[in-house]
Parts: structure tokens; sequence; C-alpha cells
């Protein structure tokens, strides 16, 4: 290798572009050093050395012709530079080879001289004297310098296209780098700022792995054929039913009969087995026969059927006789006594779609029958809960939804590895960032909802599907939009659901305002914290979103934005009527709890005086509402307060037909809690009550508060509908309502029995084709006048009494002044200068005018960028006057901007995985990102995940790095496969020195230093004691070593940096 | 059930524990700190309370009118389910009572106990910031107003105090915590981690030492080998941000896994005296700190616990709230049952950015306020009430700023100005190195800044 005949440049990559030599060390290189077969040095003499004293480096030798071509990158500050031959690196007298005077300014040194056969040491040494020492070889055939080159100037070509990469991209990648070779630099540029101008349809790596996330759905409409609370027959299996028991024409009248849930355990049956459990002398039994009859007029008009069913442990149902969808059960038909093959916990329903089965039904009578089996006979619990539903298809296009959150965070890396679209994924995901909301708390937001029945409006999973697509719709317009104008982007934010539920504006209501969101759309994401707002302005600003909510709409109904922002429904998605079955009045019979109204044994509680047969001639008669203070009470109890805290009451009322009331509720207003019962049966308590007893104690405190006079609450009694009796037969309401102390203030008890009748156009919160959207209630809107920034130029004032839809101009005025506010074109302009060119400069740096002056100006410029158009705030705008892509010049181009900021997880993930050409498949990177500390779309933190690489720099998340660092090439990340043999032969990369060298130009643009080169080429061959061992491509363990060494290349510091 | 490869690794971190690597002699570990003169043995935990805590339902102001269903309609907490403290005034909300083992001193609230724990009411500072971001940036790197600053109070403690760049200092301080808390940021890197049983690489021992390797002879140079050898040898383009950081922490990684490692391989930790660490995230990285004061060189660890803010459904006897104080207080319990032969050593202290608004808003909830409550508890506090008497607190004190907040009595700054001169020793005189700017604060407002006295001695 000292042969100077053969100086050897190592070979890289055949697909990069513009091959300048590798091996280029680093300005910080050693004084001396081999390279292309010279051991040559460097040396700075002379005074006037800058203080952060940067040293000289050859950065190539070429032999050309006969001649030698020596590149040498120099520092600024010096006058003039020579190059110098010797025998020995130390000697002391060498010949002057060339030299020639520099002006100061740094640049790229090229000598070129005859070949100097007899040597093979070379030094270059610069001085700060203008006088120019005598050389063998002088004039400009021998010595030239461009000033706009070298490590010390501006940025070559190769280090311009690796940091535009690293900026506007997630990282290099081959396509991209060739992308730039063909167009340049500027056109790349002006592509990715005019994205449609990048032609994806053949872009089949992205569209077949985007596609994949999402499913059509149809919309339909379900309705029930059974619910749960209908009465079914049922067979205890001590003994084999008769063999036709699941048949349409079995006659079953012989059976038991009880509503749904039929079971033991868990306390969610309202048919109790009681015997059904192995114990003691009680041999027990594993099966449970179930039959139910429904009638359809015309089958035929249905497009689907869904058995929904909430089940324990195991089942087979059969529809009209034949068998449509089993769990957990073996045999055929199964044995009346075996056991289930697995066990499951009631909770939630699955839905089984047994729409092809929907033949065997027939119009008129058609009967579901369901076996359900147990696990063991001593289990705990058995339970079934089944629903049939008939689905009906609607007039309405199929919807393109998202599959769930994880493929939703998949998505942006998808876009970010294989888009070539690479500046709007890279802000899709920015804006999505800075316009964070949590899926989790919308999800749970959606899991609490109530459907109009007052019954769980959604499943867990629904809730989570929904959740997702909410988040999918806000993050597609931030990517859709991306470099369009801020103000869309804020608008659409304020009224996306996400953001309306994240920061509670959905709760937001006059009188008591919410201040969450008020404030964080000033400090998070317009204006900058503190940043000319007052607590004033949040107080104001949270009574102009008063009023502010979500409803859900038919997809028909949905309005694009902006007019979903600007002309929202609202009214409320749900419209019904209640017709009162026991309204509020007169005919109340109550007791005041100074003691048990009906004692047991010991004087402890009971639920006798619950009882139709009670017998309550001693209560007192009375109105309801029942209490005192607060003047809502037609009777009122005035020795209550410091006395007594509880009081019962009973009223008896009479129903023609029990069957006929479908959606039975009871509607309570309250102070501070209650227990309901129907005839006996305790039918509802509210939260205030939870584990106080069963029944609770009359002298027990409720054990939380509740005000009385805001809203009825209700109760669905559908599974309590069984309790009723028909006319002439008596029924009781009985309550006991509860004070939170004896002290307190008030207590209001006012109950009422309702039949609620949902009204025409009317769409359920859990209606799964609804689509959610911004709904503004006026009737919650503070119509107050508001004064934002009093006393600035900028002061606000909106007037009283804006009514109706009116008063979302309150909000919507304020959002759509913000792009013309100092601090927002401030802040906004900040952040795109923080995420794209540096970390080192704040609000308060820039204000007070300690952050470095060329990022200041770039601020200005980007804010004289900001409000050059109308209206204010182009996003596309701005980043050109931040990218510069004509001149490809200012702070963003520097030196000292490249490779000084550090990657977050996705950009640590997407760019490693572009490098590789890794193949992504399935969706495991969203796990992979958490682990690195960054869950998309999942941050409780209203503040979104930091850009500065001080939050993501320390031992914790280091090491999730340099683990997934080592796993991907390792191919131990799940569904990412990376061939190395493919690799290999497309790159014609088989020795560790030339996979370094391709990883040395494709990722750090050849700034790797010679100790990590040499560093990372003995650790590809040693074996994993340390002992040399050659990598041989032709040996089994050749690809297992190439991954462990390029799992040590991604874990160098360098791939932290971009 | 589908077990992914993460959770396979994570469940057999110990399986692979035996990492082999010895970048560091433990038996540096096992010497005393530069300890120049002070009681290196004492110890600390902080506990950050992420949100923002209402001081107020935690500890109730019950000799104040103002504190009523009428400012707070659902959240109001009867007088008759409440602790009393025994001092006639404050209360502590019911979700505490395992506090109260601590809390008991015949001569306090006449339940036998030690006395331990001083709650110290009305904490806060001087132009009190209501953003989350802000505000838990000051009062982790001690200097309200520079939200920008990432260094830590105790880190400037114990630089103050030890020589950190020596290599047996670089675990004398640790985060439970997937990422660094900014009252242990500095120039000098300290440990961060999630769990300190999973600090480790899959992988066989053989294939760690390779690829971990070694670090350079001297620092920078060109002579280590694999994943230390990179950290520790030369930087590119040194004069550019975030260069020192990365290369030490990544140094720091190495010897943070060693410790660890050695730590954990002790074998399934124990707590002593019955302690019993709740099922929840805080009582983990409680128990991980205590094995750690018990296994490593460790003095302080910082950890943070979110949730606290309530602005919707806070909760009144139940819900998220009251929750949340539960496993603060089953915390504190645990600690000082597990530490009993080291509690004379210890001290707990818990923080959070504000308080809120006394005031319920329209959601059941609270908004961001200024003053809040700080727990301390240890062998040397002073137990009782600080700043929640009958004598300090007038009446609608609760109102005192603004018509909505309460308002600071004392400063934050004053308390950790007592830990770090009190507790750990630091001379006065220094205090200014350690909370830039201690003293001028102090000469403005003295009366928020006298100190409380809650440590004894």
């Amino acid at each position: 290798m000292t042969n100077p005949n053969s100086p050897t440049i190592p070979a890289i990559a055949p697909t990069l572009p513009a091959s300048p030599p590798a091996s280029a060390p680093s300005r910080t290189c050693p004084t001396a050093r081999i390279l292309g077969g010279w051991l040559v040095a460097s040396l700075v003499l002379g005074a006037a050395i800058p203080l952060a004293a940067q040293s000289p480096s050859i950065t190539s030798i070429l032999r050309q012709n006969n001649a030698l071509v020596i590149s040498v990158d120099a520092p600024a500050g010096f006058r003039h530079a020579v190059l110098e031959s010797g025998g020995e690196i130390l000697q002391a007298n060498r010949e002057s080879l060339a030299a020639g005077g520099l002006d100061g300014r740094s640049g790229l040194i090229t000598f070129t001289v005859p070949n100097p056969q007899a040597t093979r040491f070379l030094r270059i040494r610069l001085g700060a004297d203008a006088a120019i020492p005598a050389a063998t070889y002088t004039g400009s055939q021998h010595f030239s310098v461009d000033y706009s080159g070298g490590s010390f100037g501006p940025l070559t070509q190769t280090e311009k296209t690796g940091h535009l990469l690293n900026r506007i991209a997630y990282g290099p990648s081959l396509e991209d780098l060739q992308s730039i070779q063909t167009l340049g630099l500027t056109a790349f540029l002006e592509q990715q700022l005019a994205p449609s101008a990048v032609d994806e349809s053949s872009n089949t790596n992205l569209n077949s792995r985007v596609e994949a996330l999402f499913s059509l759905h149809q919309p339909s409409e379900e309705k029930h054929l059974i619910n749960t609370g209908d009465t079914w027959r049922y067979f205890k299996g001590t003994q084999a039913p008769p063999a036709a028991w699941k048949d349409l024409g079995f006659a079953d009248s012989a059976w038991l009969a009880g509503p749904t849930g039929i079971g033991y355990g868990d306390e969610d049956d309202a048919t109790i087995l009681a015997d059904m459990r192995q114990a003691g002398a009680n041999a027990g039994y594993l099966a449970v026969f179930l039959r139910k009859s429904f009638t359809l007029d015309s089958p035929a008009d249905i497009d689907g059927l869904i058995l929904r069913f909430d089940f324990d442990d195991g089942f087979v149902a059969y529809l009209n006789g034949t068998e449509i969808a089993r769990e957990n059960v073996a045999g055929n038909p199964p044995a009346f006594n075996s056991e289930a093959t697995g066990d499951r916990e009631a909770g939630s329903p699955t839905d089984y779609d047994v729409s092809v089965s929907k033949s065997l039904l027939r119009p008129g009578e058609n009967v579901l029958a369901i076996e359900v089996h147990n696990v063991s006979l001593t289990s705990s619990d058995l339970s079934a809960i089944p629903q049939l539903l008939s689905r009906k298809l609607l007039p309405i296009p199929a919807q393109k939804r998202i599959h769930g959150i994880e493929a939703l965070q998949h998505l942006v890396h998808v876009r970010g590895i294989y888009s070539r679209r690479q500046l709007q994924a890279v802000l899709g995901e920015f804006w999505e960032n800075h316009f964070t909301t949590d899926y989790d708390k919308v999800a749970e937001y959606f899991a609490e909802l109530r459907n109009s029945d007052a019954r769980v409006a959604m499943t867990p999973d629904q809730a989570d599907a929904e959740a997702a697509q909410a988040e999918y719709t806000e993050y597609q317009f931030f990517y859709d939009n991306a470099l369009g104008n801020f103000g869309d982007l804020l608008l659409y934010s304020a009224t996306s659901p996400a953001q309306l539920i994240y920061l509670d504006n959905v709760l937001n209501v006059k009188g008591a305002a919410n201040e969450n969101y008020a404030r964080e759309i000033l400090e998070l994401f317009a204006f900058g914290v503190d940043n000319r707002y007052t607590q004033t302005d949040i107080e104001q600003l949270a009574r102009c979103f008063t009023g502010w909510t979500i409803r859900k709409v038919w997809p028909q109904d949905h309005k694009a934005f902006p007019a979903s922002a600007r002309t929202p429904p609202t009214d409320s998605s749900v419209q019904f009527q209640d017709d009162a079955v026991l309204d509020l009045g007169a005919g109340w019979k109550y007791f005041k709890g100074t003691r048990e109204p009906s004692p047991g044994a010991n004087g402890t509680a009971t639920t006798d005086w619950t009882n139709p047969d009670f017998n309550d001639s001693t209560w007192t008669t009375g109105a309801t509402g029942v209490g005192y203070g607060d003047n809502d009470d037609a009777t009122l109890l005035a020795d209550m307060r410091n006395s007594y805290v509880s009081v019962y009451l009973r009223r008896e009322f009479t129903v023609a037909d029990p069957e006929a009331l479908s959606n039975l509720l009871l509607s309570v207003d309250y102070d501070d809690g209650f227990v309901a019962y129907l005839n006996g049966t305790e039918i509802a308590r509210s939260e205030t009550m939870q584990d106080t007893g069963t029944p609770p104690p009359f002298n027990r405190d409720a054990n939380g508060s509740h005000e009385a006079g805001e809203q009825f609450e209700s109760y669905s009694l559908a599974e309590f509908r069984s309790l009723l009796k028909p006319a002439p037969q008596k029924n009781v309401l009985a309550i006991q309502a509860h004070n939170i102390s004896v002290d307190s203030s008030d207590l209001s008890i006012l109950p009422r029995l309702v039949h609620r009748r949902l009204l025409p156009g009317s769409i359920e919160n859990g209606d799964a084709t609804g689509v959610w959207t911004f709904r503004f209630n006026p009737d919650r809107h503070d119509t107050g006048e508001k004064i934002l920034f009093a006393g600035t130029p900028y002061e606000t004032r909106i007037p009283a009494g804006r009514t109706g839809l009116d008063g979302l101009k309150d909000a919507i005025d304020v959002i759509d002044s913000f792009v013309n506010h100092p601090s927002v074109s401030e802040f906004i302009c900040l952040k795109l200068i923080n995420k794209f060119v540096s970390d080192e400069i704040t609000l308060r740096t820039y204000h007070d005018g300690t952050a470095p002056a060329e990022l200041r100006a770039l601020l200005d410029e980007a804010i004289a960028a900001w409000k050059s158009t109308q209206p204010a705030g182009n996003i596309a705008t701005v980043l050109r006057a931040i990218f510069k892509p004509n001149t490809l010049d200012g702070q963003f181009w520097s030196r000292a901007t490249y490779r000084a900021k550090v990657k977050t997880p996705v950009e640590f993930i997407n760019s490693s995985a572009r490098a590789l050409r890794a193949s992504v498949a399935g969706s495991n990177l969203p796990a992979e990102n958490d682990a690195l500390g960054m869950h998309l779309f999942n941050r409780d933190d209203p503040d979104g995940w930091s850009e500065s690489g001080i939050d993501w720099i320390d031992t914790g998340t280091l090491l999730a790095r340099i683990q997934f660092a080592q796993d991907l090439p390792g191919n131990r990340v799940n569904n990412v496969r990376w061939d190395v043999a493919a690799w290999t032969s497309a790159n014609g990369l088989t020795t560790a020195e030339s996979i370094v060298d391709y990883f040395n130009q494709l990722l750090y643009q050849g700034s790797m230093s010679p100790s990590n080169r040499d560093l990372l080429i003995r650790f590809a061959t040693t074996d994993d004691n340390g002992a040399p061992l050659a990598l041989d491509p032709q040996k089994n363990d050749y690809a297992a070593r190439v991954r462990e060494l390029v799992g040590l290349i991604f874990s160098m510091p360098q791939w932290h940096y971009q | 059930m589908y077990f992914s490869r993460r959770e396979f690794l994570k469940a057999n971190a110990l399986a692979w524990g035996a990492l082999g690597i010895n970048l560091f002699s433990p038996s540096l570990f096992q010497r005393r700190l530069l300890a120049a003169g002070l009681p290196a043995d004492k110890k600390l935990i902080f506990i950050f309370q992420n949100g923002g805590n209402d001081g107020i339902n935690t500890v109730i102001p019950r000799g104040d009118t103002a504190y009523s269903t009428d400012s707070r309609p659902t959240l109001f907490i009867p007088q008759a389910q409440a602790i009393d403290t025994g001092n006639g005034f404050a209360q502590l909300h019911p979700a505490l009572q395992p506090m109260m083992e601590i809390y008991n001193k015949t001569s306090l609230n006449g339940q036998e106990g030690p006395g331990n724990l001083a709650v110290l009411h009305r904490i806060g500072y001087s132009g009190q910031s209501r953003s989350h971001f802000d505000s838990q940036q000051y009062w982790q790197n001690g200097v309200p107003g520079q939200a920008t600053l990432e260094e830590g109070m105790f880190y400037r403690h114990l630089n103050r105090t030890l020589n950190l760049g020596s290599a047996e200092n670089a675990f004398v301080a640790a985060a439970i915590s997937s990422s660094q808390m900014v009252a242990l940021k500095g120039d000098k890197p300290f440990p961060n981690f999630n769990r300190a049983t999973e600090f480790s690489f899959a992988g066989t021992a053989t294939k760690n030492r390779k690829f971990l390797g070694s670090l350079p002879s001297s620092a920078g140079g060109p002579n280590g080998d694999g994943l230390m050898g990179l950290y520790g040898g030369p930087q590119d383009s040194p004069d550019k941000i975030y260069r020192p950081l990365v290369h030490e922490t990544g140094q720091l990684l190495g010897s943070t896994m060693n410790i660890l490692q050695g730590a954990v391989g002790q074998g399934t930790y124990t707590p002593a005296n019955g302690a019993v660490y709740s099922n929840d995230s805080l009582g983990r990285k409680l128990m991980e700190a205590a094995m750690l004061f018990k296994r490593t060189p460790v003095k302080i660890v910082g950890m943070t616990i979110g949730g606290w803010d309530t602005h919707t459904g806070q909760g009144q006897l139940t819900g998220g709230h009251p929750n949340l104080l539960g496993q603060l207080a089953r915390g504190f319990q645990a600690l000082s049952r597990d530490l009993r032969d080291q509690w004379d050593k210890v001290l707990v202290v818990t923080m959070t950015e504000f308080g809120r608004t006394s005031e319920e808003n329209g959601s059941q909830g609270t908004d961001h306020a200024e003053a809040s409550v700080v727990f301390v508890a240890g062998g040397g506090v002073k137990g009782g009430v600080y700043n929640c008497d009958a004598t300090t607190w007038k009446a609608n004190d609760m109102f005192s700023r603004s018509g909505r907040y309460l308002e600071k009595k004392t400063d934050f700054r004053a308390v950790f100005g007592e830990i770090f001169t009190k507790h750990f020793g630091d001379a006065p005189g220094i205090l200014d190195e350690i909370i830039p700017g201690y003293s001028a604060a102090a000469a403005k407002d003295p009366n928020g800044f006298k100190q409380l006295g809650f440590i004894n001695g």
C-alpha cells in the first residue's frame, strides 16, 4: 500500500452521484496519515492563527497522466500555502514542490505537480505571511484555489445534497440522490416545495403499502332483531335437550323464560342460573340451551346479519336449525355435557358477521337457538348476552377508514421512507405534532359516550377505531395542506373533533369556561409562551370558545373544510321525544331517613321497602321533587339539614303494555346521590353511591357530590323491562336519596320514568356509519362582550349579543386575525427554522438579540415572507425564504448548519430504513418508535414532541436507539427485511473497506474520521473474541457479520446528527 | 398468546443480564465519594407531579370559609371525610391516609408515630407562570424566567460539591424516567432509564462484549474498539452543538449498564420491613429507587408521575385526582418502611409546576393557577403542617391572588435552599451557585424566602 505507482482511491458505490474521493478526512484529522499511498501531513505556521485553530487537510491525491493532483482543504486566515516533499516525515529540510498565495478566505487548494517518484512523504504548510515562498513549481497550472469549496468554506455539492436530504427528507436514499443528480438541487427543491409536481402514481413501493393500511367501510343501518334484555326460552343442560331443540318448529313453551343476560357470576346477568355451578351436593351442569323467536317480514330486504354476542365461555348458534357461528366448543353436535374448549370473560361483545347465513331467514317467524357451554363445572361464571342485528346497506358511497392507530402511526413511517414527496411527508408529521392531540384521550371520550337510550354508545373496539379515524382525518388534512396557508391549518385544528376533545373545548360552556384550549392555542399553537398575551386574554378567549363541541353526521351531510368550520351544524345529532310513563308531581310517599324504613333482623338495611306489597301507609304523601335548599323542591324537607342524610320515596303506577316500552328510561335530577328500585329490584344508582352498600344504610353519606338543576341523567331500563307488570297490576318505583353530608346546604331528588322516541333524522353517537364533525351549540355560548389584547394595536372587541350561529364568529374572527399578529408570524417562522435549520434560536434569544445574528436575520427574512402573501402565512413562501432554492445560499446552506441537528426518533428510524433500502411490511415500526421515546399520536402533553436535540439524547433513549440500530440491519424488527445478498451483489461490495466506504459516502458525505473507519474495519474483520478473521462473501457467516457491521455503523455518534 | 419479540426480550432481560462488560472496575464505586467534607451519605428522592397538583384538595384549608360547595360544587371534600392534621385548620384528602403513618406524632395529632412528614402549603414563586412547560422548567432548573435553561438545581448541587469528571461519580444521580429530567441535566450527563432491570442490549454476552468494545486509552483517542471506541473516540466537527453530549452520554451508557447489571444481578429485590409498593408506575419506580439506594452508589434519584392536569372530571373522593394522591401516599409509606435502616439519611420531596384554580370550572375540574403543596419526608424531617394554619391563613386567602388563585407564601427556592443546606450540608455561601439569583430574589422577597425550618438541626 506504499507503492506510489498505485495510489488507490477506495471504490464507492457506482450508483452514487458526484463521486468525490472517499476517505475525505474531517478537518480534525491527525497531522499525519496515509492517503492514497502517501504519508501526508499538514502544518500551520505563522501568526494570526484563528483561535479555533483549524488544521488544513489533504482531501485527495490523484494521479492524472504523469502528474499528481493534490487537493487541500484550507481554513480561513492564511495568505500562502506550500506543498513540500521529503524522505522522512519529521525531516527539517524539505523540497518546496509548489506554492501559491491565498486571500485569507477558506477554500479548496489544488496542487498539480509532476509525479515525484523519489519521495513518499508530503506535507502541506499554510502561513499568514503574504509573501509566497520559493518553490519548484509556481503559476496557475501548478496552484489554484476554489474559494467556494472545501470543508471550511461553503458546502460542496456532495455536502449540500446530503444536507438537503437530511433536513427536508428523512435522510439520504439512493433514489433521491439520483433525482438530485438528474435535476440539480434547485429543481429538486422546487419540486419538493410544490409536491404535486412529483408524480407518485407509479410509486408502487409507497402506494401498495399505504393502501394496505385502509379498508373501505360500507355505510349501513343496523336494526335489532333481538336485543339485550329480551326474554328468551332456556333449558338447563342437566340432560340432553330433545334433538329438534334448535329447529324452528320446536315447541318450547314448556321451557323456562327470562331476560338476557342469562348465566351466573360476575353480576352481568338478569336471569340467574343459581344451580349451574357445581358446589357441594349440587351436581351442576355445563351447558344451557337458549331459544328466541323473532319475526322478519321481508328477509330479502336485508343485506347482512350480525350476531353480536357477549358470552362466557363457549357457544354454538343456530338459525332455524342450522349452525351459523361457534366459539370454544367442539363436537357436532356438541354433547350436552361437554366443556368449552377455551375460556372467555364477558364484558364486551364480539361481532360475528353471519351474513352468509341470511338465506336461512324466512318471512315471518324465525328462531335463533344458542347452546352456551362453561369451561368447567366449577367455573365461577357463565354468561350469554346475545343480540341479533340486521344490516341494510345505505345508498352512501363506501368510506375509506384507517385500520387503527397502529396503521396510522405506520402511515407516517411509510410516507417518510417511500414517498418521493419527502418535504410534504416531513411537514405532514411536523404539523400533526405542532397541533398535537392524544389518541388515548379521544378513544376514552368516545368509549364513554351514550346513545339516546342511555346505553354505552359503542364497544371499546369501535371507540378505538373512531379515535384512530379522527386522528387520521386530522393528520391527512395537515399532510394535504402542509405547504398551504397557516391560517387554514390553525382553524382546521381548532375545529377538528380530535382537538376539541383533547383540550376539552367540547366541555366549554358559558358561565364556567374551560381555559385549556384557549391557553394552548396561544401558548403552543400560535403565539408562543407569554408572547404578547395575558391571563386576561386567555380568560376572554376561553369565553369565545364556549358552545364549541362535536356531533356525528351522516357521511353525505359532512361538510368539507372550511365550511365544516365556518357553517357547522348547531343542533344536536339526536332529537328525541320523551313520553312520561311516570312524571314529576303528586302521588309519592316518602320516609325521612332518621332510621331504616324496613330494618332486618339486626336492624340492618333491607330492600323490603322497595317491594310492591310493602305497606307504606304510615309514610307521608307528597309531590316530587323532594328535598331542601336551592328552591327546586315541591316537597320541602325543612328539618333535614344537620339531622338526617337520606330520604326514601315510593310511587305506585300502572302500565298498559310493558312490551310496548321498547326504550324505557329512568330520568333523574338529583343532589347528591340515589339508588332506584323497580318492583323490589335495583335498577340504577348514581356514581356518587358506588360502593355504599347494597342497599346503602340510611345513615350513609353519598361519597361524592352532585348538583341538581343542570340536566336530567338517564339510565336505560331495557334489561329491566320484564320487571314491569301489565295493568291492572301495580308497579312501584322506589328511590332512596342520600346527601354528601348531614350539614350540606341542599338535597334534591326528581325522578321520572320516560319512554324515549327517536325523531327522524337523528344519528346516534354509536352509529358506525356516522362521521364526527365540529358543532357549535349557541345555547352554551357566552354572548357577553369580550376584549382581547386590550391596549395593544391588536385589541379586538367582540360585541355582546351575537346569538345563534353568529356567536361562532367570536372565536373564528379571532383565529382568522391571528396570521396578521406579529407574535404568530414570529412563533411559527421560528418553529420552522428550529425544524429545518437550527436549534440555536428561541423566542427569548431572538427578542433579546443573543441568538446568532445569521439566525436572527433568517427569522426576519422568514417573517417578511410570511407577511408578503395575502392572506399572510403561506408556508411554501416562508420555506422558500429559508431554503432559497434559486441561489442555494444563506444560513440554511451554511457550514454552521450542516449536521448540527439531532434526529428525532421517527427521523432516526426512517433514515436508517432508507439508507438500507430495507423492505418494510406489516406495521412494527411504531412500536420501535415508541421504544425510542416517540409514540406518535399518543403524547399526553400538548406541546408535541420536541424538535430540540437536547431532549433526545440521554442514556435511556440512546440505549433504545442503539438497540434499534442493531436490530434493523439484523432483521430483528418484525416484518422489516434487509436482503444482504441482493444488496451485496447490487452494489458490488464484498470487503469490509468497501462497505464502510459506501456508508461513509452515503450517510456522512465522506466525513468519517480515519480512526473510526479503521475501527469499523477492525470490527468487521475480527471474530467475536477479537482475533483476525477475514470477511469472506463465500463464507456462511458473511451475511451475519455484515449485519453486525452495519449495526455498528448505525450506532455511531454521527448517525444521530442531521 | 402472541408474544412479540420486544416483550420477549423484556421478559428475558435478566437472562441476558450477564453482559460480562467490565469497562470500569466496580471497586471504584465502592470507594467513598469525593465529598469535600460534606455528608455524602445523604440521599434524596424527588417526585415531580407533572401537570400541576390541586393543592387545595390535597391539603384542605378547612378553616377558610371560602372552601365550600360554592367554590367547589362537585370537588368539595366534606369535613367528616377528610383527615385531621391536628392543627385545627388543615385537613388532608382522605386518599392520603397511607402517608399518615409517617405524619403521626403524639404532639401533632395525638397519634403515635415518627412525625417525619412535613406538609408545606402555598409553595410557588413570584411571577408564577401558568404554562406547564415553562413552570416545570423553572421548578427543575431553579431559575424562574429562564425557560430554556437546561441545567438543573440538583445537577448544580452535585457539580459544586463533587468532582463530576471522576468516573466514580458517574452514577451519583439518576432519573428513573424514559427521558432525562431537567433537574439532573447539565454539562455532564447523568443516567436515566425507564427500568433498571431492562437496561441492557439484547443478544449474547459474547456478542455484546465485542459490540461494546473498549474506550480508547486516552479521552478522544483513536485506539478504542466497538461502541465505546466510537463514543470515547474523536468527535466529528467537535465545535458543533451536541457533540460532547452525544459522546459523553454514549460512554455513560456503558458504565450505567455495568452498574445496573451489577445491581440487578444481586437477585430479585425484596422490600424490607413489610413494605408494599403499589402496582403502578410510581410504585415500581420508587421500589427501583430503594433498590438502587441499597445496591449502588446513587445518592439522588428523580422521577415523574403524570396525570395531575385535572381540567375535567378531577374526582372528589374517588376518581383521577384521588387515585393519584393514593399512589403518592402509598409510595411514601412503602419507602418509609423499606428504607427504615437508612431513613435518617433519606429525604423524599415532591414538586409540581403550579396549583389549580381555587374555583372549580364548568367541567368538574380546575384550571392552571399558582401556589401548591410540597410534601417532604425523611428521618431528619420535622413533621407538621407549614403555611396552612389559623395564624397565617386569613379567611378567603384561597383567592388571595387576582381573586382567582392561592398566592404563594414561601418560594420553592427557599424550600430547596433549606434542603441543600440542612439536608446535604451545603454551605449557605454557595447557594447562589446552586440556585442562581438566590440572594437577589431573597432580598426582593424576604418573606417568601424565610426558610420554614422543616429539617431538624
